[in-house]
């Protein structure tokens, strides 16, 4: 059998490329040729008309030049550049008499007339040149513009004129010629597209014929292949072995047979796979399940926390973590554990990893930085353990405790310090003293308590309000910071009372100088609201160790010092010193012996008579209590009322001088119709609980008419509780009793508490009545006060009548009641039965002698 | 970075110690310097590489300045790599065109405007430039600067590089001089020997025998135009007084309505009679009487060293025929006192308000190089007059200008004063001295009166000045009369 001639792939497309690259490279190599040629006669042709053309244009513009030059130089006005405008002229001269002469030279060759016509003309305007430089180098302007104005300028238009006639001559010829070198260039263009078209013909009919068969040839592979790839059965594949393409049909029919071979096993294969699949993804989900609820609590978890592996680098942080340490996620993850754990010292974080590898909880809570912000934080430093209990990783939890830390501070303070002021408290004041007198003592040195307490402060508080006050508190407090030493501790104890501990003292005159300072700091007034107020410090110092040894005597008697600074006239300071300790120790004593002196029946009271002025007569009595002290002898009521005012006795013993007072007044009411019994009743009893009904009582128990009953308080009392003071003096107001306002003129003698308060009597104070004769501003204002009195309808009663001479006076200023020892002493209920009730006085004569009951001595 | 910061100090160091070893300046060397430094300045980072120095000249400056077709501008910018923008200014005092034009970095002043410019802050102080670049102004032959105290310096500040020499020099005709004729007529007329004139009474006996406008020639034709009397009276009034006569005394007020000011004047308003007519006109100023002088139709002419260059030049009628002379004085006490000074000069000032000072400085100093600047010396049609010792033994400027006109010179340097007034205002002193020196000169007032009235104005002016400041000021100016020049370097 004859195999058919093998002819393959390869030697048939080499054949084709090479046939057809030989026909493209002679067909260019043809067309290149025609091309240039054509393009050289082009260029010929240009270069051949157009240089001259050049070299004209050149020759004119130069000319323009020289004239314009020639034309400045006639109108320069600087001599210097006259000079050099004559050197360009010249330079320029002979420059164009170089290219004139080359230029007339070419034109001979084609123009000769032109060119013998050109150098005339440049003869003449030349010399006429030359002479204006000379004539300009002269100064000579005015023959200069002469010779440019009617002699260089018909040479020069000579000059352009034949310049022009030249060009114009050479620019037709040259189109002309031009015209002709772009015809030949078409033509030769056409043949060129000519032999491209037959060239380009021959190749693709070439082409299409080794295609097809190619082509043919493949199709019927890629219907067997398709065949395949479907499932379907095929045929023999029936394409001629003689070349690649055969060879690529008989292995593609061995391929297909194991192909359908294989296919049966992965058909198989495929099925059990997909089976293991479905359970570990069922697996997986569950997992997975679990995964997302593990991550939803540490990504959603309050704390911070960060897992890194076990001397390598940090694997995982949540967003908290990120948040409390103000770096993001990038900046922390896959950085070394210890550049991230952030402790203030580095062997904290050494230690920190130690104890936690070693399977222990580290902890600490430190201040840090959030960028700008300033927090704490907690943090706790533990491994992570697998299941077979080996430490893989370490968790690193961080907690943001500033507001736990925040809150405790403020406990802290609040302890220890006044919120109002910003000073230490009564407990630090006295840690303070404690460390001071420790202080001293060590260094055998002095240290001192100083007890401030604000005079006044109580009216300011009470009329102004508690808002008022605290600002007046806080003004102080920043005034007596002030006024100290750097190192002396200022506190508030509580109230209007402040404590300076000083420290480091060799002399108790160095406390002086810090009171006295203290005081100064006082003397400018306070303003509050736009309101100015004044209060002053009195101060009681006592020193370590001359005025006690321990913190609690030192306070107790700097406590004493002060009240003696306030008795002796306030804004002033006292050391304690011994008399301090003894009125001390009196007070004591007098509270002592007070207690059970009313069921001793140590007290007594005695009456003072109120006299009507015009007349003289006696429309009652004053009831005063008296105390003979079997241990104390006669007790002076300044003395003891205070002290009862103090320990609360007097509310007791008010109510028993009331009682005295009406059974008194129930007997004497008898014997004189209308006589008046005026009690006194101090601040703390008349608030005390049951004051009215207790008054009422009386009334009732001894059936005296109410409207005898005179109720005296003194002017402080309206200062505090005005409510509460008002609501009382309604309540006895309703019941008739008379009430009278005691010491007017002492302390605010507001015209507005007689006119609020329902007072039925005004008693002036004795230290108004005691200079009247003599002190123009007491007459003035005990003028003032009756005649205000008189005004409101009030009664009034002038106290401390001593002399006829103030009777006269008052008498003259329509004053209605007169009390004092010019009518006699205070004297016992019997006495005063004998001698005063149902009585009169004799009012003094013109000539100061008095009628009726005479003069009693004191 | 550290190491380029120490690379770039130690350089700085190295050419800080190098540079006051050269600071006196030798031909080309001081140009070297210049460009040396601009160097440093771009390697440095110092002067951005793109920037540019900004300059401002008058017209006739450009070519003088820059040099013939720029060729200085374009060898610098090729050397240096900093490129030059020039631009034109016009013909009026630098005070307003350095105002007019704030981007300049680099201007021309005259020596009279320097307290105006520098009591407003327009120029810079260059002492710190000369020093930080180790730079000398040095006033020694055979290379330095001439009179620098003079023409750079007001008190210790070095205000400007000068950059010309403008003294003024007394032109006469040669031929007329020494024509026997003319001496036998002068001596018939006078009883004395025609001669060069000393005196200023001498010089106005000359233009008065040489005057003959009838035959075309004038006695002199020294300029009487407004704008510029003050430049021929000053020398004067000068030398009225020995050493000099002041104009102010050391309370500011002025000393010239006096016999010394009034005989100034009627020396200065003498000439006018034997000059040419239109000599008092608005605008006649050099470029109208150098001509004259030039084309023979007159004995005499006062000018600056540029006239020698112009009546030298080809086509000039008096080539040859033309000596130049010193200026005349007046006899104080039998003595004779001769007084000159600098009345246009084209100084190099930096502008205050310039980007680019250190490269605008460095460019004056390579500019004014002793070789440098014989290449701008001498420019036809250009303004800049010798300014280096070195220039006058130049054989290309001394065939330009004549060697006799150079010696002479070189001897009224020595005689030089400063000019103007030294006050902030000089402008407004100096233009009321010009109108009334113009009235006087016009025969509108007399001499007394013209003295008169300046000195009035003058007093008004300072009236209306901080009279402490303005004393401060001429304290300063009148330290620079005494202070000598030979030798003279800036402080280091």
């Amino acid at each position: 059998m004859k195999l058919p001639t093998r002819f393959g792939l390869l030697p048939q497309l080499l054949l084709g490329f090479v046939g057809a690259g030989m026909l493209v490279a002679v067909v260019l190599w043809t067309g290149n040729r025609m091309l240039e040629r054509s393009s050289e006669r082009l260029v010929t042709t240009l270069e051949r008309h157009v240089r001259p053309l050049a070299r004209l244009h050149s020759l004119q513009s130069r000319l323009g030049g020289l004239r314009n030059l020639e034309l400045e130089l006639g109108h320069l006005d600087d001599v210097f550049a006259l000079q050099s405008q004559v050197s360009r002229l010249r330079a320029e001269i002979t420059t164009l008499d170089t290219e004139i002469g080359k230029f007339s030279v070419t034109l001979g060759q084609t123009s000769p007339n032109e060119a013998q016509r050109l150098a005339g003309h440049w003869r003449d305007y030349r010399s006429r040149l030359g002479e204006q430089a000379r004539l300009a180098a002269e100064m000579d302007l005015a023959s200069v513009r002469a010779i440019t104005t009617s002699g260089s300028h018909l040479p020069y238009l000579s000059i352009q004129a034949l310049l022009n006639e030249v060009a114009e001559q050479t620019e037709a010829a040259a189109d002309l010629a031009y015209r002709k070198a772009t015809d030949d260039q078409a033509a030769q263009r056409w043949d060129f597209l000519k032999l491209v078209l037959i060239g380009g013909l021959v190749i693709f009919i070439g082409l299409a014929y080794s295609g097809r068969t190619v082509v043919r040839r493949i199709g019927i592979l890629s219907e067997h292949a398709q065949k395949l790839a479907t499932g379907v059965e095929s045929g023999h594949i029936a394409i001629s072995p003689h070349d690649e393409i055969g060879d690529l049909a008989q292995a593609f029919g061995a391929m297909r047979q194991q192909v359908l071979t294989r296919e049966t096993a992965l058909r198989l294969a495929q099925a059990d796979l997909e089976r293991r699949v479905q359970e570990r993804t069922a697996d997986l989900k569950s997992a997975n399940r679990r995964l997302v609820r593990f991550s939803q609590v540490v990504e959603q978890n309050p704390v911070g926390i960060l897992v890194a592996r076990i001397g390598g680098m940090v694997e995982f942080v949540n967003p908290a973590y990120c948040r409390i340490t103000g770096r993001s996620s990038d900046e922390i993850i896959e950085q070394p554990l210890i550049e991230v754990i952030h402790v203030a010292d580095p062997l904290d974080a050494d230690n920190a990893l130690r104890v936690a590898t070693a399977g222990g909880i580290w902890e600490l809570e430190q201040p840090s930085r959030r960028g700008d912000e300033a927090y704490w934080e907690r943090l706790r430093l533990g491994a992570v353990l697998d299941e077979r209990g080996r430490a893989t990783h370490l968790l690193l939890s961080r907690e943001d405790i500033t507001e736990q830390r925040v809150q405790m501070e403020k406990i802290t303070y609040q302890a220890h310090y006044d919120l109002l002021t910003g000073l230490p408290n009564r407990a630090l004041a006295n840690d303070r003293l404690l460390q001071a007198v420790s202080r001293a003592r060590r260094d055998g040195g002095r240290a001192a308590a100083m007890f401030i307490d604000l005079d006044n402060f109580k009216e300011v508080n009470d009329t102004l309000g508690h808002a008022t006050g605290d600002t007046l508190l806080r003004q102080v407090a920043q005034r007596l910071v002030g006024a100290v030493r750097g190192d002396d501790v200022v506190a508030r104890l509580g109230g209007d009372e402040f404590l300076i501990v000083a420290s480091g003292l060799n002399h108790g005159d160095e406390a002086a100088a810090i009171a006295e300072k203290v005081i100064a700091a006082f003397t400018e007034v306070f303003k509050v609201d736009e309101r100015e107020l004044n209060t002053s410090p009195s101060i009681g110092i006592a020193i370590y160790p001359d005025d006690g040894t321990e913190p609690t005597v030192l306070l107790r008697n700097a406590d004493l010092a002060m009240y003696e600074a306030k008795d002796s006239g306030r804004n002033m300071y006292r050391f304690y010193n011994r008399s301090i300790h003894d009125l001390s120790l009196q007070r004591l004593e007098i509270g002592r012996c007070l207690r059970g002196a009313l069921e001793r029946q140590e007290l007594h009271v005695v009456y003072h008579p109120l006299v009507r002025a015009d007349s003289g007569c006696i429309i009652g009595a004053e009831a005063l209590l008296r105390w003979n002290s079997p241990e104390l002898g006669e007790v002076q009521p300044a003395l003891f009322i205070p002290v009862a005012e103090q320990n609360g006795l007097i509310v007791d013993l008010g109510r028993w001088v009331l009682r005295e007072a009406c059974a008194t007044l129930a007997r004497w009411r008898l014997r004189q119709d209308g006589f008046v019994m005026a009690v006194n009743v101090s601040p703390r009893q008349f608030k005390a609980s049951g004051f009215v009904d207790m008054v009422k009582e009386c009334l009732n128990e001894f059936a005296v008419p109410p409207e005898q009953l005179e109720i005296e308080i003194t002017e402080g009392l309206l200062l505090r509780n005005q409510d509460e003071v008002a609501a009382i003096l309604d309540e006895l107001h309703a019941l008739g009793v008379r009430l009278s306002m005691d010491d007017f003129g002492t302390g605010y003698s507001s015209l507005s508490y007689l006119r609020e308060f329902p007072f039925h009597t005004v008693k002036i104070d004795r230290s108004f009545i005691r200079d009247v004769s003599e002190d123009r501003s007491d007459r003035a204002l005990v003028i003032a006060a009756v005649r205000m009195a008189q005004a409101l309808g009030l009664q009034i009663i002038a106290e401390g009548v001593e002399t006829d001479e103030q009777w006269t006076f008052l008498v003259g200023q329509d004053c209605d009641i007169l009390q004092g020892f010019r009518f006699g002493i205070p004297v016992t209920e019997s006495n005063f039965g004998k001698t005063w009730v149902n009585a009169r006085v004799s009012r003094p004569e013109s000539d100061g002698q008095s009628q009726g009951v005479p003069f009693i001595p004191v | 970075m550290g190491w380029t910061m120490r690379r770039k100090g130690l350089a700085c160091l190295l050419l800080a110690a190098m540079l006051p070893a050269f600071g006196t300046a030798s031909a080309g060397e001081q140009g070297e310097r210049a460009l040396a430094a601009v160097k440093q300045l771009l390697d440095s980072g110092a002067v951005p590489r793109n920037a540019s120095i900004k300059v401002a000249f008058k017209s006739g400056n450009i070519a003088a300045l820059l040099g013939p077709e720029l060729e200085l501008q374009k060898e610098w910018e090729q050397r240096s790599g900093v490129m030059i923008t020039a631009k034109v200014i016009p013909q009026q005092p630098a005070l307003q065109n350095i105002k007019a034009n704030p981007d300049v970095d680099l201007t021309v002043a005259r020596t009279h405007e320097f307290p105006d410019l520098l009591e407003q802050g327009l120029v810079e102080d260059l002492s710190p430039l000369l020093k930080e670049f180790g730079f000398r102004i040095d006033g020694a032959p055979p290379q330095g600067y001439v009179r620098p105290r003079l023409q750079g310096f007001f008190g210790d500040k070095v205000v400007a590089i000068p950059a010309d020499g403008d003294v003024l020099i007394l032109y006469l005709r040669r031929d007329l001089l020494e024509s026997p004729a003319e001496r036998a007529a002068f001596r018939k007329a006078y009883g004395r020997d025609l001669a060069v004139p000393v005196t200023w009474q001498e010089y106005d006996q000359l233009a008065k025998f040489f005057h003959r406008p009838e035959k075309g020639l004038y006695g002199t034709v020294e300029q009487r135009e407004r704008d510029t009397a003050w430049m021929f009276w000053l020398p004067r009034y000068l030398s009225q007084g020995a050493p000099y006569r002041q104009l102010f005394d050391d309370r500011l007020k002025p000393m010239i309505d006096s016999p010394a000011g009034v005989a100034a004047t009627e020396s200065y308003i003498n000439t006018v009679r034997h000059s040419a007519p239109e000599i008092l006109g608005d605008g006649k100023d050099y470029s109208y009487t150098a001509p004259i002088f030039m084309q023979g139709k007159a004995f005499s002419i006062i000018f600056t060293i540029a006239g020698a260059k112009l009546f030298n030049a080809s086509g000039s009628a008096v080539r040859g025929k033309f000596i130049a002379a010193a200026l005349p004085g007046n006899r104080v006490g039998g003595k004779l006192v001769r007084r000159n000074l600098p009345i246009y000069g084209n100084n190099l000032v930096v502008s205050s308000q310039g980007a680019q000072r250190k490269l605008a400085f460095l460019f004056t100093m390579w500019l004014t190089d002793p070789d440098n600047s014989l290449r701008t010396v001498g420019v036809r049609g250009g303004f800049t007059d010798p300014f280096r010792w070195n220039h006058l033994a130049d054989q290309r400027i001394r065939d330009l200008y004549t060697p006799e006109a150079l010696a002479v010179f070189a001897k009224e340097w020595p005689v030089a004063l400063p000019p103007g007034t030294g006050l902030p205002g000089d402008g407004d002193y100096l233009a009321a001295l010009n109108q009334n020196l113009w009235l006087a000169a016009s025969g509108k007032i007399t001499a007394a009166e013209a003295m008169k009235r300046t000195s009035r104005e003058w007093e008004g002016f300072t009236g209306r000045q901080d009279r402490d400041r303005h004393l401060a000021w001429l304290k300063i100016f009148n330290a620079g009369f005494r202070n000598p020049d030979s030798g003279e370097t800036s402080k280091k």
